[in-house]
């Protein structure tokens, strides 16, 4: 199978008076088509910058991509110029942002927003563009006639799928979608959800999915890698990381949500706060919190281990930690 | 991100009250601090003017009228012979006391009517308002004439007739303000312990809106200098032979053709005067509140 | 829309109708009588008695304000001037073209010139062009008009010889006072441009469209400046206000004749009806262009022209709010 992105030694930081914060530090990452990938981890750990540095968005000043690269078809949009990924932003990778009240421009209607980007990126009449804005409108499941209203005519969830239209509306092979349904409500966050896994199967696009909620992972991803403090901390199947988790980070993770297939009393949620990435610890950065921590945590910085089958983990540990898991 | 690295800061600091905070963070803010030095200068040129003017201010003198910049009269001397230096210092105490006057009496009328009028509510502020759209449909310098021309030009009544016309607009302001606070949990508490309103909108409404109301205070004071002398221009506000900055530069238009330093000092010392009391209040603003900060 | 408009006009009626009132009410409790300005030095008690009774002052103050409502509003008569013993409204009508003119082109100056200014200035933020024109704007929203006038005229007129030191009779007449009107006006619409600019600049429908693959000078002029707009075009019915009052002392000091002109003189001879009519004719367009200004608003954003179409007063005033706090910004 074909790999569509591939993110090599990414770090990115934002320099700003309070010191240098390091958003996202030397990760690496692929996406094969056709394949959703999940990027999981709290608030401020990297991910939306991970997202904005693949379409080169991230703002500048403060923020700085520092090094790495991010091969799309094996060439590095990072080394780019901005006429070239301007062509490749909206049609080959577009993204669907996290919150669809502020996406829209308010002043403009949602169906001159979903043409602009399709006269943009295609040879066409403004007829033309508009008639494929009003067909994304309805494949989003929102009437032609409401192509000419404006994004305050439209509620929370309809906005969303505007967004989603605008996105799909090039047949982009890569679709960065960065908490999709955070600010949804509840009951729409599953239409939502289902809606962009349809249409991405349909038109074989690829997608990095940005999220916090691991139903949404276990749901719609084929492969997962986990983010803390900006570093991807464990990487694997769906299969490997539900089964064989090896990371003390995922396995936090998991045990702090609630479970209705086994009989838990009680959620074990993981102690402490996440580092101010402005001065991250010594050594692994998980490792205050880490209830398997020992010395050589706080003075070595774990390298990436494949624990086999393109398993990766960050842990010095991880397999001590995986057996008496398993073993649990 | 950048803004939870930013938020955890604050933990580290040393916490302080909050008067100490808003001078700790004007302190840093270099414009303003300039502009503070300025007026802090300027209150004092005018408090000490009797010792530091080196003439007598109505003292005239014939033979040296029209003198240029020299080591006797370092800003020269008026079309009278006056010098310019001595007139300045003292036309500052004249400018400065009538726009203290004018903005103490705007920002004393705006805080009643504003504040009364957005506690209250109901019919009362619906007049109120409706008035005050009235005035705020004549431009301020208008209205300045028209209430200048009707009270005369004593010093009081040109205050007054300044302080007339910003009223509307101030008190506005502090309706705003005064209706987000009147939902407060805190007035509903003050309300439950049978405090009376006038008793509420004294110890917590008016306290409430202190900030922006220093704010427009400092904004206030540069406005007022500039429309005293911009009445002066116009032949009203304070009279000749009384020293002021407006009528000494409004007397040098006269000569403008052979004499500069009689139009040149004065417009200086109003256009910094101004500065610093714009510079101030933004730098009282974004002090006082680092979320207004732009 | 049209039910829009005419609600507006409607409710500018009230507004107009209390500036005539609270001019003349102002007016009416001066202390000095128009009779000395009529008699001159050869006033007695009884020659001013005689005088106030022919002018009718002698009335009840409703009577009077009743009469000069009635003419104004019947036959657009404000009057009959003490010191030139014409109708004002005559002296007015000959005066005003030139204020128009000089105040209207202060504020398309002031608009195109500050806008411009204020965009490249956001747009380049942190660049030198920004910080220089941002202190440059500091600086002049504090000089006041009168005295840049003077300088000016020192400067260029009397001192280099380029311009004409007053008058209007050849097109170098216009300009010094035009940069007089304009400066302060350029730096205030410059700043505020610029903050509104960089706040939707940050706006995340800019990340949107910077994600659809738009070179960023389409970013800018599609998605930035007419969102950035919206606030500025607010305040610049308020500016006509300002612009025109501007004149006032920028006439006087040009010597030029047009309304500042004459309520210069009004104020000088004590010839207080001129000087009513003059400002009742100012707030009455300044009221107008502020009306303009709001309906103009209302076509360029979607969401404030949903809210007068779809309903009531009550968003209408939630507006009305918000613009308030501008001007008094401003």
């Amino acid at each position: 199978m074909d790999t569509i992105l591939e993110i090599k030694d990414l770090t990115i930081e934002y320099v700003t008076e309070e010191g240098t914060i390091h958003a996202v530090n030397h990760i690496n990452l692929s996406i094969e088509e056709g394949k959703t990938v999940g990027l999981v981890g709290e608030t401020g750990s990297g991910k939306t910058t991970t997202a904005l540095g693949i379409l080169n968005l991230v703002p500048s000043p403060p923020g700085q991509i520092v090094s790495g690269e991010i091969l799309y078809h094996g060439e590095d949009l990072l080394k780019m110029s901005k006429g070239d990924i301007q062509l490749i932003r909206g049609a080959d990778i577009s993204m669907i942002f996290q919150d669809p009240m502020t996406a829209l421009n308010p002043v403009h209607t949602v169906g001159a927003q979903i043409a602009e980007v399709v006269s943009l990126h295609q040879d066409c009449s403004k007829e033309e563009a508009w008639n494929r804005a009003e067909e994304m409108l309805e494949l989003v499941g929102i009437t032609r006639e409401r192509s000419h209203e404006y994004p305050h005519q439209f509620s929370g969830g309809m906005k969303q799928r505007v967004v989603i239209a605008m996105a799909l509306a090039c047949n982009p092979t890569l679709l960065l979608a960065d908490e999709p349904t955070t600010a949804l409500d509840v009951t729409i966050q599953a239409q939502v959800l289902e809606m962009i896994n349809e249409l991405k199967n349909r038109l074989n696009t690829s997608m990095l999915l940005i999220t916090h909620d691991l139903g949404i992972v276990a749901e719609t991803c084929d492969n997962v890698a986990i983010m803390y403090a900006g570093e991807i901390v464990e990487y694997g199947t769906l299969e490997q990381m539900f089964t064989r988790t090896a990371h003390p980070y995922t396995l936090g993770l998991f045990e702090s949500i609630p479970r209705l297939d086994t009989d838990t009393n009680r959620l074990r949620p993981i102690p402490g706060l996440m580092p101010d990435p402005a001065n991250l610890p010594k050594g692994c950065a998980f490792q205050p919190r880490c209830p398997y921590a020992q010395e050589k945590c706080s003075k070595e910085k774990p390298l990436t281990r494949d624990l086999g089958e393109g398993h990766l983990v960050q842990c010095h540990f991880a397999k001590e930690i995986g057996i008496e898991k398993r073993r649990d | 991100m950048i803004r939870k690295a930013v938020s955890s800061q604050p933990k580290v600091r040393k916490r302080r009250g909050r008067f100490a905070e808003t001078a700790h963070r004007l302190s840093k803010n270099i414009p303003a601090m300039c502009a503070l030095c300025f007026v802090v200068l300027l209150i004092m040129s005018a408090v000490f003017a009797p010792y530091l003017a080196p003439y007598d201010y109505a003292k005239q003198d014939l033979t040296q009228k029209f003198v240029t910049p020299n080591l006797a009269h370092p800003l020269g001397t008026d079309n009278f012979g006056r010098d310019i230096l001595s007139r300045l210092l003292f036309g500052g105490r004249i400018s400065l006391l009538v726009s203290v006057m004018a903005v103490a009496m705007s920002v004393g009328g705006a805080l009643i009517v504003g504040s009364a009028v957005g506690y209250f509510g109901g019919a009362l502020d619906n007049i109120v308002m409706r008035i005050l759209d009235v005035f705020m449909a004549i431009p301020g310098m208008l209205l300045t004439i028209v209430f200048s021309v009707a009270l005369g030009t004593t010093l009081f009544d040109t205050a007054l007739a300044i302080a007339l016309t910003s009223i509307p607009a101030l008190a506005r302001q502090l309706r705003a303000s005064t209706l987000l606070i009147r939902d407060q949990e805190y007035i509903e508490a003050a309300k439950s312990f049978g405090s009376s309103h006038w008793r509420i909108i004294w110890k917590h409404v008016i306290p409430n809106t202190l900030a922006p109301v220093i704010v427009q205070t400092s904004m206030r004071l540069g406005e007022a200098i500039l429309a005293i002398s911009g009445m002066s221009i116009l032949g009203l506000g304070v009279q000749p032979p009384t020293p002021e900055w407006g009528n000494i530069l409004a007397s040098g238009q006269e000569y403008i053709r052979t004499y500069w330093p009689l139009i040149t000092f004065p417009g200086i010392l109003i256009g910094l005067a101004m500065l610093s009391f714009n510079l101030l209040g933004d730098g009282l603003r974004d002090a006082m509140d680092p979320r207004l900060k732009k | 829309m049209v039910k829009y408009i005419v609600k507006r006009v409607l409710l500018l009626i009230p507004i107009v109708l209390g500036a005539v009132i609270l001019v003349f009410t102002i007016n009416y409790f001066n202390d000095s009588s128009p009779a000395i300005t009529i008699l001159g030095a050869a006033a007695t008690p009884e020659k001013i008695a005689v005088v106030e009774a022919e002018l009718g002052l002698d009335r009840p103050y409703f009577v009077q304000l009743g009469e000069y409502l009635w003419n104004i509003i019947t036959k657009l008569d404000f009057g009959k001037s003490y010191s030139y013993n014409v109708p004002c409204s005559e002296l007015i009508a000959s005066r005003f073209p030139v204020t128009a003119v000089l105040g209207l082109l202060g504020v398309i100056i002031s608009v195109v010139i500050g806008v411009s200014l204020g965009i490249l200035a956001a747009v380049k933020q942190y660049s030198i062009f920004d910080y220089g024109s941002t202190l440059l704007a500091t600086v002049f929203s504090a000089v006041p008009n009168f005295w840049l006038a003077m300088m000016l005229m020192l400067v260029f007129s009397v001192k280099l010889r380029w311009f004409p030191v007053s008058g209007l009779s050849t097109w170098k007449g216009w300009i010094l006072p035009l940069i007089s009107i304009s400066i302060g006006p350029i730096s205030l619409f410059l700043r505020m441009t610029r903050s509104s600019i960089l706040e939707v600049i940050r706006q995340d429908y800019v990340r949107t469209a910077r994600a659809k693959g738009l070179p960023e000078h389409k970013v800018i002029s599609h998605h930035v400046i007419k969102n950035g707009m919206i606030p500025v075009a607010t305040v610049i019915g308020l500016f006509v206000g300002i612009s025109m009052t501007g004149t006032i002392m920028i006439e006087k000091i040009f010597n030029i004749s047009g309304l500042g002109l004459l309520m210069y003189g009004a104020i000088n001879t004590n010839d207080f009806i001129l000087l009513q009519g003059c400002v009742i004719v100012c707030a009455i367009i300044i009221s107008g262009m502020t009306l303009i200004t709001d309906i103009t608003y209302a076509f360029i954003d979607p969401r404030i022209r949903a809210q007068y179409v779809n309903s009531g007063r009550k968003k209408r005033l939630k507006t009305k709010t918000i613009k308030g706090s501008e001007g008094e910004r401003a």
